[in-house]
Protein backbone atom coordinates (compact mmCIF):
# COMPACT_ATOMS: atom_id res chain seq x y z
CA UNK A 1 0.00 0.00 0.00
CA UNK A 2 1.20 3.89 -0.43
CA UNK A 3 -0.08 6.77 0.93
CA UNK A 4 0.54 10.03 -0.77
CA UNK A 5 -0.73 13.30 1.50
CA UNK A 6 -1.49 16.41 -0.77
CA UNK A 7 -3.00 19.98 0.72
CA UNK A 8 -5.14 22.12 -1.16
CA UNK A 9 -5.82 25.32 0.74
CA UNK A 10 -7.78 24.22 3.99
CA UNK A 11 -8.11 20.54 2.95
CA UNK A 12 -5.33 18.02 3.16
CA UNK A 13 -6.12 14.72 0.95
CA UNK A 14 -4.35 11.61 1.71
CA UNK A 15 -4.20 9.59 -2.08
CA UNK A 16 -4.10 5.95 -0.97
CA UNK A 17 -3.37 2.90 -3.38
CA UNK A 18 -3.35 -0.72 -3.10
CA UNK A 19 -5.49 -2.96 -0.38
CA UNK A 20 -6.33 -1.83 2.96
CA UNK A 21 -6.44 -5.28 4.17
CA UNK A 22 -5.53 -6.03 7.89
CA UNK A 23 -1.82 -6.02 7.37
CA UNK A 24 -2.06 -2.64 6.31
CA UNK A 25 -4.70 -0.72 7.49
CA UNK A 26 -2.29 0.33 10.45
CA UNK A 27 -0.64 2.70 7.52
CA UNK A 28 -3.33 4.63 7.09
CA UNK A 29 -4.42 4.71 10.57
CA UNK A 30 -0.94 5.90 11.29
CA UNK A 31 -1.01 8.68 8.14
CA UNK A 32 -4.58 9.38 9.29
CA UNK A 33 -4.25 10.09 12.85
CA UNK A 34 -1.11 12.45 11.97
CA UNK A 35 -2.96 14.85 10.09
CA UNK A 36 -5.40 14.98 12.53
CA UNK A 37 -3.18 15.39 15.81
CA UNK A 38 -1.60 17.90 13.50
CA UNK A 39 -4.89 19.87 13.38
CA UNK A 40 -6.07 19.47 10.16
CA UNK A 41 -9.88 19.69 9.87
CA UNK A 42 -11.02 19.19 6.54
CA UNK A 43 -9.34 15.78 5.37
CA UNK A 44 -9.93 13.90 2.20
CA UNK A 45 -9.59 9.89 1.53
CA UNK A 46 -9.13 9.63 -2.56
CA UNK A 47 -9.34 5.96 -2.94
CA UNK A 48 -9.39 6.36 -6.66
CA UNK A 49 -6.43 3.53 -6.55
CA UNK A 50 -7.77 1.73 -3.65
CA UNK A 51 -9.80 -1.97 -5.08
CA UNK A 52 -10.40 -4.02 -1.34
CA UNK A 53 -10.92 -2.55 1.98
CA UNK A 54 -11.57 -5.35 4.85
CA UNK A 55 -12.99 -4.51 8.27
CA UNK A 56 -9.41 -3.38 9.48
CA UNK A 57 -9.59 -0.42 7.02
CA UNK A 58 -13.38 -0.08 8.13
CA UNK A 59 -11.97 0.52 11.55
CA UNK A 60 -9.70 3.17 10.70
CA UNK A 61 -12.34 5.19 9.41
CA UNK A 62 -14.28 4.82 12.22
CA UNK A 63 -11.29 5.68 14.89
CA UNK A 64 -10.73 9.01 12.49
CA UNK A 65 -13.93 9.70 12.12
CA UNK A 66 -14.78 9.99 15.73
CA UNK A 67 -11.72 11.74 16.49
CA UNK A 68 -12.53 14.26 14.15
CA UNK A 69 -15.95 14.60 15.27
CA UNK A 70 -14.46 15.42 18.67
CA UNK A 71 -12.65 18.37 16.88
CA UNK A 72 -15.26 19.13 14.86
CA UNK A 73 -13.65 18.33 11.78
CA UNK A 74 -15.10 16.10 8.93
CA UNK A 75 -13.41 13.13 7.10
CA UNK A 76 -14.51 12.87 3.43
CA UNK A 77 -14.22 9.71 0.82
CA UNK A 78 -13.93 10.20 -2.62
CA UNK A 79 -13.36 8.03 -5.90
CA UNK A 80 -14.61 5.28 -4.50
CA UNK A 81 -14.90 1.77 -6.65
CA UNK A 82 -17.60 -0.61 -6.51
CA UNK A 83 -15.82 -3.17 -4.84
CA UNK A 84 -15.09 -0.31 -1.67
CA UNK A 85 -18.72 1.09 -2.30
CA UNK A 86 -20.52 -2.28 -1.46
CA UNK A 87 -18.41 -2.77 2.23
CA UNK A 88 -19.64 0.59 2.95
CA UNK A 89 -23.16 0.20 1.90
CA UNK A 90 -23.27 -3.57 3.82
CA UNK A 91 -21.80 -1.75 7.31
CA UNK A 92 -23.84 1.07 7.15
CA UNK A 93 -20.88 3.23 6.73
CA UNK A 94 -22.20 4.92 3.32
CA UNK A 95 -23.82 7.54 6.32
CA UNK A 96 -21.10 8.39 8.40
CA UNK A 97 -19.05 10.15 6.07
CA UNK A 98 -19.69 12.63 3.27
CA UNK A 99 -18.96 11.17 -0.49
CA UNK A 100 -17.38 12.66 -3.66
CA UNK A 101 -17.33 11.36 -7.42
CA UNK A 102 -13.23 12.70 -7.08
CA UNK A 103 -10.54 14.38 -5.57
CA UNK A 104 -11.13 17.18 -7.23
CA UNK A 105 -14.19 17.81 -6.93
CA UNK A 106 -14.17 17.83 -3.02
CA UNK A 107 -11.33 19.63 -2.91
CA UNK A 108 -13.39 22.13 -4.83
CA UNK A 109 -16.82 21.70 -2.55
CA UNK A 110 -14.88 21.97 0.48
CA UNK A 111 -12.69 25.03 -0.17
CA UNK A 112 -15.34 27.31 -1.49
CA UNK A 113 -17.29 26.31 1.58
CA UNK A 114 -14.76 27.56 4.27
CA UNK B 1 -11.56 -29.19 -9.54
CA UNK B 2 -9.07 -26.68 -9.30
CA UNK B 3 -7.68 -26.11 -5.51
CA UNK B 4 -5.23 -24.40 -3.51
CA UNK B 5 -3.74 -25.63 -0.37
CA UNK B 6 -1.82 -22.89 1.83
CA UNK B 7 -0.54 -23.19 4.96
CA UNK B 8 0.20 -19.75 6.82
CA UNK B 9 1.69 -18.86 10.36
CA UNK B 10 -0.40 -16.82 12.81
CA UNK B 11 0.56 -13.56 11.91
CA UNK B 12 -0.95 -10.69 10.55
CA UNK B 13 1.73 -10.24 7.97
CA UNK B 14 0.21 -13.12 5.93
CA UNK B 15 -2.78 -11.60 5.63
CA UNK B 16 -1.27 -9.53 2.49
CA UNK B 17 0.28 -13.02 1.16
CA UNK B 18 -3.30 -14.99 1.66
CA UNK B 19 -4.76 -12.41 -0.63
CA UNK B 20 -2.15 -12.36 -3.22
CA UNK B 21 -2.72 -16.40 -3.49
CA UNK B 22 -6.55 -15.90 -3.85
CA UNK B 23 -6.26 -13.67 -6.10
CA UNK B 24 -4.22 -15.86 -8.22
CA UNK B 25 -6.19 -18.63 -8.34
CA UNK B 26 -9.27 -16.24 -9.24
CA UNK B 27 -7.53 -15.67 -12.04
CA UNK B 28 -6.14 -18.76 -13.32
CA UNK B 29 -9.46 -20.32 -12.50
CA UNK B 30 -11.78 -17.43 -13.82
CA UNK B 31 -13.48 -16.30 -10.63
CA UNK B 32 -15.72 -13.05 -11.36
CA UNK B 33 -14.69 -9.96 -9.46
CA UNK B 34 -17.45 -10.04 -7.13
CA UNK B 35 -17.45 -13.41 -6.05
CA UNK B 36 -13.38 -12.61 -5.82
CA UNK B 37 -13.83 -9.78 -3.48
CA UNK B 38 -16.44 -11.49 -1.31
CA UNK B 39 -13.97 -14.15 -1.10
CA UNK B 40 -10.80 -12.15 -0.13
CA UNK B 41 -12.99 -10.04 2.38
CA UNK B 42 -14.64 -13.04 4.21
CA UNK B 43 -11.14 -15.16 4.40
CA UNK B 44 -9.06 -11.37 5.74
CA UNK B 45 -11.79 -11.28 8.15
CA UNK B 46 -11.90 -15.22 9.49
CA UNK B 47 -8.38 -15.76 9.38
CA UNK B 48 -7.65 -12.27 10.89
CA UNK B 49 -9.56 -12.95 13.93
CA UNK B 50 -8.17 -16.70 14.49
CA UNK B 51 -4.52 -15.03 14.67
CA UNK B 52 -5.86 -12.25 17.05
CA UNK B 53 -8.02 -14.58 19.48
CA UNK B 54 -7.37 -18.55 18.49
CA UNK B 55 -3.94 -18.76 20.80
CA UNK B 56 -3.99 -17.01 23.45
CA UNK B 57 -0.80 -18.99 24.98
CA UNK B 58 1.22 -17.51 22.16
CA UNK B 59 3.49 -19.66 20.14
CA UNK B 60 4.00 -20.42 16.52
CA UNK B 61 0.67 -21.81 14.48
CA UNK B 62 -0.31 -22.99 11.77
CA UNK B 63 -3.63 -21.87 9.80
CA UNK B 64 -4.38 -24.50 7.08
CA UNK B 65 -7.19 -23.06 4.03
CA UNK B 66 -7.92 -24.88 1.08
CA UNK B 67 -9.96 -23.28 -1.64
CA UNK B 68 -12.20 -25.38 -4.18
CA UNK B 69 -13.25 -24.14 -7.49
CA UNK B 70 -16.62 -26.20 -8.40
CA UNK B 71 -18.41 -24.96 -11.68
CA UNK B 72 -21.35 -22.99 -9.68
CA UNK B 73 -19.35 -21.68 -6.39
CA UNK B 74 -15.59 -21.68 -4.44
CA UNK B 75 -15.50 -23.42 -1.39
CA UNK B 76 -12.94 -22.41 1.66
CA UNK B 77 -12.07 -24.62 4.48
CA UNK B 78 -10.05 -22.96 7.15
CA UNK B 79 -8.21 -25.17 9.86
CA UNK B 80 -6.41 -24.27 13.08
CA UNK B 81 -5.70 -25.76 16.39
CA UNK B 82 -6.83 -22.77 18.20
CA UNK B 83 -8.91 -22.07 21.05
CA UNK B 84 -13.00 -23.39 20.25
CA UNK B 85 -14.71 -20.72 18.37
CA UNK B 86 -18.06 -21.06 16.22
CA UNK B 87 -18.28 -17.99 14.43
CA UNK B 88 -21.55 -18.47 13.74
CA UNK B 89 -22.55 -18.36 16.95
CA UNK B 90 -20.78 -14.46 16.99
CA UNK B 91 -23.17 -11.59 17.77
CA UNK B 92 -24.61 -9.45 15.00
CA UNK B 93 -23.04 -6.15 14.32
CA UNK B 94 -24.33 -2.42 15.15
CA UNK B 95 -24.84 -0.87 11.97
CA UNK B 96 -26.86 2.19 12.54
CA UNK B 97 -25.71 4.10 15.63
CA UNK B 98 -23.77 7.63 14.82
CA UNK B 99 -20.32 8.20 15.13
CA UNK B 100 -19.50 8.78 18.65
CA UNK B 101 -21.46 5.87 19.75
CA UNK B 102 -20.72 3.09 17.13
CA UNK B 103 -18.40 0.61 18.09
CA UNK B 104 -15.35 -0.32 17.05
CA UNK B 105 -14.96 -4.01 15.86
CA UNK B 106 -17.49 -6.89 15.46
CA UNK B 107 -17.68 -6.08 11.38
CA UNK B 108 -15.82 -9.15 10.77
CA UNK B 109 -18.49 -11.89 11.09
CA UNK B 110 -20.89 -9.40 9.59
CA UNK B 111 -18.96 -9.13 6.14
CA UNK B 112 -18.34 -13.02 6.52
CA UNK B 113 -21.67 -13.68 7.16
CA UNK B 114 -23.11 -10.92 4.04
CA UNK B 115 -20.86 -12.10 1.75
CA UNK B 116 -21.17 -16.13 1.90
CA UNK B 117 -24.30 -18.44 1.07
CA UNK B 118 -23.30 -21.00 2.89
CA UNK B 119 -21.49 -21.09 6.36
CA UNK B 120 -20.56 -24.82 8.31
CA UNK B 121 -18.49 -24.98 11.68
CA UNK B 122 -17.34 -28.02 13.67
CA UNK B 123 -14.60 -28.94 16.27
CA UNK B 124 -12.38 -32.43 15.49
CA UNK B 125 -9.06 -33.79 16.90
CA UNK B 126 -8.79 -30.18 18.52
CA UNK B 127 -9.46 -28.12 15.61
CA UNK B 128 -11.49 -25.63 14.39
CA UNK B 129 -12.95 -26.18 11.07
CA UNK B 130 -15.16 -23.87 8.86
CA UNK B 131 -16.09 -23.77 5.50
CA UNK B 132 -17.62 -21.22 3.83
CA UNK B 133 -19.01 -21.40 0.17
CA UNK B 134 -20.22 -19.06 -2.37
CA UNK B 135 -22.25 -19.38 -4.89
CA UNK B 136 -21.47 -17.92 -8.77
CA UNK B 137 -24.49 -16.88 -10.63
Amino acid sequence: MQIAEEKHGPVAVLAVEGRIDTTHAGELETALLALIDRGETTIVLDFAEVNYISSAGLRVLLVGAKKMKAAQGSICLASLQKTVKDVLAVTGFMNLFRLFKSKESAVQELTTAS
Amino acid sequence: MPALDVELKNDLCEITRLLNLVEQFAKDTGLPDDALNAVMLSLDEAVTNTINYGFPGGGIHCIRLTLRREPDSITSIIEDDGIPFNPLEAPEADLTSPIEDRPIGGLGIHFIRNYMDELYYRREDGKNIFTLVKKIS
